[in-house]
């Protein structure tokens, strides 16, 4: 039976053995200091987030917005391909829905940040919803390539549909307002403590969810999806579920992306984007969700900041990053918090039977 | 009156090689049938296809009157036939409390829940915070069949429950399994351990080349060493 059950992971063993460790560290230990240690170091890293704005320029407060938003994509890539194990080159084609709602909203209708929000999460999740059922059928290099010509999909349309602007994409977006009537905000550190308290929200939601039996579910899927068959569940319905949330949360990235650029073209939902969605995950660390929000720091820095310095060859400096994750870092940045946090731990636990 | 489950004329196999050649088999409500042959001869193919996770090609497999051949195994877990597959194969990332919260499936409630697995299973209790891959191979097994029996299953189907397992594990997995023979789960038992064989099943049954070639009761087929030397290459 084994032969069926391992063929087709083979385009993530990297990403599979990453997730494995990943999700295992919140619910694993029941001893209480561990446990306690998470939430802890999450809360100090919120405040230092928050304190960006009085520390920065506004240039710098904008490119960190920029990477919150890009760090929920991953997130959003983390859910389906770190905990549930579905590689994925798709989610920036519902990014990009969400950025392009979120863009017709402030155009066409109310320059409310939240609302923007809500109507880019519901139309991200309806673009999952509409387009994930082939896709969640399958998985492995298959599910990749689905989802890859799903994003390609809809980044033609975007690229040839007049309504949304074709190539030259949507401008012209005024400043949000976050309260209905209130004043717009231009100062760019408010900017980006709304971007991050939607980001601190969203990330707890899907924590939860992960925690939660459903997660649980995302998990033994992963790792073993006939055996949940065989156990009684139908592995495409919870699949299903999962790709549409992670298309609301990419919809709520792309959202929060369009807060700070205000501004939208082909481009935001391009390959590149998903590429480097995926990227983020891989050097984070798949499956621990903390890990690829990190991830998506350096790649963004790595992309728009330090490329200045190596005559804009960012593209290159990232392959050498990877390159570098891969064999330094097998399980990403968040294996080398879990091998500081354990300490002793060498070669990594003995991995037992896996089909 | 009809068995539990009754299989017939089972064909099925794998790409380019058929291994199961019409096979028919019953496992009467409440009995244990121990499914024997050499390597190779087919049983695990024959139980991966009443499970649905082989599909097969020609024939029938009907449950409680209900025909579940070529129905994804996921049906024919909710008609009440379980698994606890050859090399265990729990879920390695997940703790045993996962892998049996994992296993519990609401809409079927029944005898079985995760305090009552943990209760047959005490050894799983003590390492609920365990991971699957940090488990001997005998709490892996017992990990198996908890999770079996979190499905409520009328029947389960164990893929050489003693494989690579030492001798005193193999007495405590025996244990297990008469519990549960003596509270009336019917079982279809694969085994190379004629020993565990013997003192668990009503009947015996034997396969050769894809086919079944024998069927009696237990204490007839442990009378006759010849036969069972010449079907099995062993005594």
């Amino acid at each position: 039976m084994s032969s069926s059950t391992g063929g087709l992971r083979a385009p993530a063993p990297l990403l599979a053995r990453q997730a494995e460790r990943g999700t295992a560290a919140p619910s694993a230990p029941p001893g209480g200091r561990r446990r306690l240690r998470g939430p802890a170091i999450q809360a100090v890293a919120v405040l230092v987030l928050a304190t960006l704005p009085f520390l920065m320029s506004s240039y710098q407060v904008s490119t960190m917005t920029r990477i919150l938003a890009f760090a929920l994509l991953a997130v959003s890539v983390d859910l389906l391909t770190g905990v549930t194990g579905l590689p994925t080159l798709g989610q920036a084609a519902y990014f990009g829905v969400g950025a392009y709602a979120a863009a017709l909203t402030a155009l066409h209708w109310t320059a409310n940040a939240p609302a923007q929000l809500l109507v880019a999460v519901g139309a991200g999740l309806l673009a999952a919803a509409a387009t994930g059922w082939v896709a969640v059928r399958t998985r492995g290099i298959v599910f990749l390539m689905l989802t890859l010509a799903i994003g390609e999909l809809v980044h033609q349309v975007a690229d040839g549909w007049s309504f949304v602007g074709g190539s030259n994409g949507l401008t012209g977006i005024a400043s949000p307002r976050l309260l209905p009537g209130g004043a717009p905000i231009t100062l760019a550190g408010v900017v980006y403590w709304y971007v991050l308290a939607v980001f601190v929200l969203a990330y707890l939601g899907v924590r939860a969810v992960v925690a939660s039996p459903f997660g649980r579910t995302l998990r033994g899927i992963r790792d073993n999806e006939p055996r949940m068959r065989a156990i009684g569940y139908r592995p495409a319905v919870a699949k299903f579920a999962v790709y549409c949330l992670a298309g609301a949360v990419a919809g709520a990235a792309g959202s929060l992306w369009i807060t700070q650029t205000r501004f939208v073209s082909p481009g935001d939902l391009a390959f590149e984007v998903a590429a480097l969605a995926l990227l983020s995950v891989v050097i984070g660390g798949a499956g621990s969700l903390w890990g690829p929000c990190l991830g998506a720091g350096v790649v963004l820095l790595t992309r728009d900041y330090l490329s200045t310095y190596v005559g804009g060859r960012g593209s290159l400096l990232l392959g050498l990053v990877f390159i570098a994750v891969v064999y330094v870092l097998p399980r990403g940045l968040a294996g080398l918090g879990q091998r500081l946090a354990v300490g002793r731990r060498p070669g990594g636990e003995p991995r037992g039977v896996r089909p | 009156m009809t068995p539990l489950l009754q299989v017939r004329g089972l064909v099925a196999g794998y790409a380019g090689s058929r291994v199961l050649h019409g096979v028919d088999l019953d496992v009467a409500e409440g009995s244990t049938v121990a499914l024997l042959g050499r390597n190779g001869v087919g049983k695990s193919t024959l139980v991966a296809a009443v499970m649905g996770m082989v599909r097969p090609s020609a024939g029938s497999v009907v449950m409680e009157g209900r025909e579940l051949a070529g129905k994804p195994s996921d049906v024919i877990a909710r008609a009440g036939i379980a698994i606890v597959p050859q090399g265990r194969r729990v879920f390695a990332p997940l703790t045993v409390e996962e892998n049996l919260a994992i296993s519990v499936r609401r809409k079927r409630p029944g005898r079985w829940d995760v305090p009552a697995v943990y209760e047959l299973l005490p050894r799983l209790a003590e390492r609920r915070g365990n991971r699957g891959d940090q488990l001997s191979g005998g709490e892996q097994q017992m990990l198996a069949i908890g999770r079996a029996l979190l499905a409520n299953p009328r029947l389960l189907l164990l893929d050489e429950p003693s494989d690579g397992l030492a001798p005193a594990v193999v007495s405590q997995v025996a244990d297990v399994l008469a519990t549960l023979i003596q509270e009336g789960l019917s079982i279809l038992l694969v085994e190379q351990n004629l020993r565990l064989a013997f003192q668990l099943a009503d009947e015996v049954t034997v396969m050769q080349k894809g086919e079944l070639v024998l069927r009696c009761p237990t204490l007839d087929f442990r009378s006759d060493e010849a036969r069972a030397r010449q079907l099995l290459g062993v005594a």
